[in-house]
């Protein structure tokens, strides 16, 4: 970090510990001491790793001052405030609850990553980046990892049509079959996907946190790694649960896509930047994970 | 009361026992099934509630087919499963607002079951997020039970997947999508329960009955021991001590055995002893009459093809000896006559005294001519030297009378009294004589006779056969009839027997005693009814020696004179002069003990034996009846006269009252009045009557009914 900006961020802190709003807190950065309109505003969702390492990347690269806030220390409302006190004309939201609270920031412009659903925002005319990388990416790995792969299936609601409107169109050029089911709710989810591994050779675990819940995916996982399915999923934690191949995206490519929004030039090119590179994890011994999943027998 | 033995008791400790234990295994049975039953009830309910959440689950999750329009296949699988569980009668599905829209019934009847109501769904949803989210309704009248719970459905936060590090931490939103209901019958189910508890309980019953038919057999096993004292017992109860018991290796039972055996033979030395009292004569101890009539009875037995002999030996002049020196001299006398009658038998062969100076000698297996030597040896055994007792020294002889044994024509009884007449003819030839019985017509009559006197003896005591006429004694002072002597008659069909013909016969068998019994206490009786009309009248009883061999002859009359009321002054005894001088055993002093009581006495047929006018002096007798063969010819014979006169004399100062029997007429009535005689008896003061008529217009009553005691009036 540049010497002015550690300072402006200090001094940042200063200021907002004097003044009224006593919860705000930036994470490690004193009050500023007068409005930063240039500033740029990162806003993370939480202190969650996921946000944080794409922070860091972020403000390892950023060129001007910039002020940090956390929902997790000060609420949406508290955040808002302060952001339209200092002015921010650019505002980094870091999570799609970050992305929610500063939607109405009046004239400061949104950038948004790590949001797996970002319809809403794009509709608001929020650019950002994508949370995962393209589906031709993804596919192009799977089927690295998986040759025989076939036919994949793809359980979501209805809020993820786009995602699977692009990913069949990735998957047609890579000769997949995608097998998609809507659902409404996480048991319908999970009643689905029991009826459907047996007729596909891979998961595709859209993260579509709307018709999900943590039991119905330990149970999805288990059933999956039970029928020696390949499962493709976006979160660790799911990977631990049995998944096949985890793909992440990078901090340093989502802060470099962020970069880029904020660019003036780049920033017209598109609304929604897409990754370029992508973390790719890959289980060696997929058995290993059946110790940890209970058996699931479908009624 | 019956001689019988008591039935044995039906309880044995075998069946107690097995009966306790059974008991016991029932209690424990029936608590085992009652927990059997209650636990598998409730195991079984538990399960069937678990079964039901599971149902539950999984109807839920099939019911998550009914929401996807694609799904065609959603009522199939929901059908499917309903038909695999008879238990499911029907599932219903309800939407978020309540509205049921599916409906899946065992065999498409719709169930009656009402449908949620707005508030159990409430209910279901207000507990949707608790553990036990299920609601179960049991029919108490049924084995319906229902079960409810509402679907929920949840949804991770936009963020979830990216902001948490664990599933757990993920934070999560849920709202309730519908609810599902299943209606289900546990009946089936139930009846299974049942089956299987009742088989159980049949199994356990069987085997509490295998166990206790082998504790049973266990039992009687350990209890065999105590059981196997059960014979020795009885055998015991019966009389019998002719057996040991073995000892058992069982402590307890060993204890009781031991004390059984001791006991066994402290009997069997008591029994001894009382047999040896009962069959041995207390003075000489030589076997009595009872026993060696038991030994000859035997001898009969184990005859065989032998002979044998039996002795009746009569002491010569042995009264005379008791007569001058005294009951004491008699007995020294006696126990040395028995020696030597003994001295020349053989081992095997049997003495006995039968009472008084008469012996009886069994020869076993003695031929005709043994016994004669024997006997022979006998008289010269007892006549070789004299017999001493103190400075007195006699010479005494016997008689000996001789009954053979040859086959088993006649009775002991008849044996003896053989030789008793063989012994009476022995005394007829001489003294020092001994003769063989040698039966002729006559003689075997005789016996038979005898034996028919025996047996109407026996039967009339029984059967209160015997009758008394009364005889008044007229005083010679007052011409007052004061006493009445009970003569004794026997009925015998339509015959009434004097007692000169029946009292030889029951002297012989031994009967002597039970009649005197049997007229003192019927007499005694009558004398009491006939006293309540008038206290004056007196009785006089004629006794034998023989009431005064038990020695309880006191007590026994005492126990009369209680019994009816009667004063004891209103009897007056009548002995014969050899019972007053004491030649029988104890007599003396059994006479002064009633003598003490107020009873009197009177010596009957005075002067016809041994009578010595100096007995007059010492007798405690009140009365003397002067012997008939004095009076029958008073008026005739001087020298009765004079005698008279003489005993009447004597009497007078000495102060005892006189009787004269056998008055027959008046001219014998005066001179009795004119020697002094205080009392006269005899047909001419009156005959002997069943009546009894002292004075004119008494009542009198048939004495001969011997229920006077019962109905006097």
């Amino acid at each position: 970090m540049a010497p002015n900006a550690l300072c402006l961020l200090m001094a940042s802190v200063l200021a907002l510990a004097m003044s009224a709003c006593t919860h705000v807190q930036t994470d490690d950065t004193p009050p500023p001491a007068r409005p930063h309109k240039d500033a740029v505003a990162i806003v993370v969702s939480s202190n969650a790793p996921a946000y944080l390492s794409v922070a860091q990347a972020l403000a390892e690269r950023l060129d001007r001052d910039y002020l940090r806030y956390s929902l997790s220390t000060a609420n949406a409302a508290v955040i808002r405030e302060i952001i339209q006190r200092e002015e921010h004309r650019e505002v980094i939201a870091i999570g799609h609850a970050a992305a929610l609270a500063v939607q109405a920031i009046g004239p400061a412009r949104v950038i948004y990553c790590q949001v797996f659903y970002d319809e809403d925002l794009r509709q608001q005319g929020f650019r950002g980046v994508a949370a995962i990388p393209t589906f031709a990416m993804q596919l192009d790995h799977w089927m690295h990892l998986e040759p025989d792969l076939k036919r994949i299936g793809v359980v979501v609601s209805a809020n993820s049509r786009g995602l699977v409107e692009e990913l069949k169109a990735a998957a047609n050029a890579y000769g997949l079959d995608v097998h998609h089911e809507e659902v409404t709710s996480d048991k319908q989810a999970l009643f689905v996907y029991q009826r459907l591994i047996p007729d596909i050779d891979g998961f595709l675990f859209l993260p579509d946190t709307t018709v999900l819940s943590a039991s119905v995916i330990r149970r999805m996982m288990s059933y999956g790694v039970k029928h020696h399915k390949s499962i493709l999923v976006y979160s660790p934690m799911m990977f631990e649960l049995g998944g096949s191949i985890l793909i992440t995206a990078q901090p340093a490519d989502v802060a470099e896509q962020i970069m880029a929004l904020l660019d003036p030039v780049q920033r017209l090119t598109a609304q929604r930047r897409t990754l370029t590179d992508a973390a790719i994890t890959v289980r060696r011994a997929r058995q290993a994970t059946l110790v940890a999943v209970r058996e699931e027998t479908l009624p | 009361m019956s001689d019988r033995p008591d039935p044995l008791p039906r309880r044995t400790l075998v069946r107690e026992i097995l009966l306790t234990q059974l008991g016991y295994a029932v209690i424990v049975g029936v608590v085992a099934l009652a927990c059997l039953w209650f636990g598998s009830n409730w195991i079984a309910r538990d399960n069937m509630a678990d079964r039901a959440i599971k149902w539950a689950e999984d109807l839920d999750y099939l019911g998550a087919g009914l929401y996807l329009d694609g799904d065609t296949e959603r009522y199939l699988r929901i059908e499917g499963y309903v038909s695999k569980f008879p238990e499911i009668q029907f599932v219903r599905y309800y939407d978020a607002q309540g509205h049921m829209f599916h409906v899946e019934a065992r065999d498409n009847l719709m169930p009656d079951a009402a449908l949620l109501s707005v508030v159990q769904q409430n209910e279901l949803a207000a507990i949707a997020h608790d553990e036990a989210s299920y609601q179960l309704l049991r029919d108490p009248e049924s084995s319906l039970v229902g079960i409810s719970t509402a679907i929920l459905s949840e949804s991770i936060r936009s963020d979830g997947l990216l902001d948490s590090v664990t599933l757990d931490d993920m934070q999560t939103t849920s709202e309730v999508i519908g609810y599902v209901e299943l209606g289900l019958n546990y009946g089936d189910y139930y009846d299974r329960l049942i089956g299987s508890v009742v088989r159980a309980s049949s199994a356990v019953a069987l085997a509490f009955l295998v166990l206790a038919l082998l504790g049973r057999i266990l039992l009687r096993r350990a209890l065999k021991p105590l059981s196997d004292i059960e014979g020795p017992l009885r055998r015991l109860a019966e009389g019998d001590t002719n057996f040991q018991v073995d000892s058992s290796p069982h402590r307890e039972i060993a204890a009781i055995t031991d004390g059984l055996n001791m006991a066994v033979t402290r009997i069997r030395e008591r029994d001894a002893h009382l047999t040896h009292l009962a069959n041995n004569d207390d003075l000489t101890g030589l076997p009595t009459r009872h026993y060696f009539m038991e030994l000859v009875a035997r001898e009969l037995h184990d005859l065989g093809d032998k002979t044998g002999a039996v002795l009746f030996v009569d002491l010569d002049q042995f009264k005379y000896v008791n007569d001058t020196l005294g009951h004491s001299a008699g007995d020294v006398i006696l126990k040395q006559a028995a020696e030597r009658i003994r001295r020349p038998v053989r081992s095997r062969d049997t003495v006995s005294r039968f009472g008084g100076d008469e012996f009886a000698v069994l020869l076993s297996g003695a031929t005709r001519d043994e016994a004669m030597e024997i006997s022979d040896r006998l008289m010269e055994s007892m006549s070789e030297m004299p017999l001493v007792f103190g400075t007195h020294s006699f010479n005494l002889n016997c008689c000996v009378g001789i009954a053979i044994i040859d086959g088993q024509n006649f009775t002991p009884s008849e044996l003896l009294a053989q030789a008793d007449m063989a012994c009476q003819q022995a005394k007829d030839d001489g003294r020092n004589r001994a003769r063989v019985y040698e039966p002729d017509l006559g003689a075997i009559e005789s016996i038979k006779l005898d034996m028919g006197w025996s047996q109407k003896l026996q039967y009339a005591l029984k059967h209160d056969l015997f009758v008394f006429h009364y005889q008044p004694i007229q005083s010679l002072t007052t011409g007052e009839i004061t006493h009445f002597e009970v003569l004794l008659r026997m009925r015998d069909g339509d015959e009434l027997h004097l007692p000169g013909a029946f009292l030889p016969a029951a002297d012989r068998f031994g009967l002597m005693r039970d009649i005197d019994r049997w007229v003192i206490s019927h007499a005694i009786a009558n004398l009491a009814w006939f006293r309540r009309r008038d206290n004056e009248i007196r009785f006089t009883i004629n006794l034998s020696g023989d009431s005064f061999t038990e020695g309880d002859l006191v007590e026994f009359i005492t126990t009369q004179l209680e019994e009816h009321e009667v004063p004891a002054n209103a009897i007056v005894l009548e002995i014969t002069e050899h019972v007053a001088i004491g030649s029988v055993n104890d007599a003396t002093a059994q006479i002064n003990e009633l003598i003490a009581i107020g009873c009197e006495f009177a010596i009957d047929d005075f002067g016809a034996g041994y009578s010595s006018l100096n007995y007059l002096k010492k007798l405690p007798m009140q009365y003397i009846k002067i012997d008939g063969t004095f009076i029958q010819k008073l008026t005739k014979s001087s020298t009765d006269q004079v005698i008279v006169q003489a005993i009447a004399q004597i009497a007078k100062v000495t102060g005892k009252k006189t009787v004269a029997e056998f008055v027959e007429d008046a001219a014998t009535l005066d001179l009795l009045r004119e020697y002094g005689i205080d009392y006269a008896q005899g047909n001419l003061i009156g005959v002997p009557d069943t009546r009894i008529d002292r004075m004119s217009g008494y009542p009198s009553k048939p004495a001969d009914l011997n229920s006077v005691e019962s109905n006097p009036d």
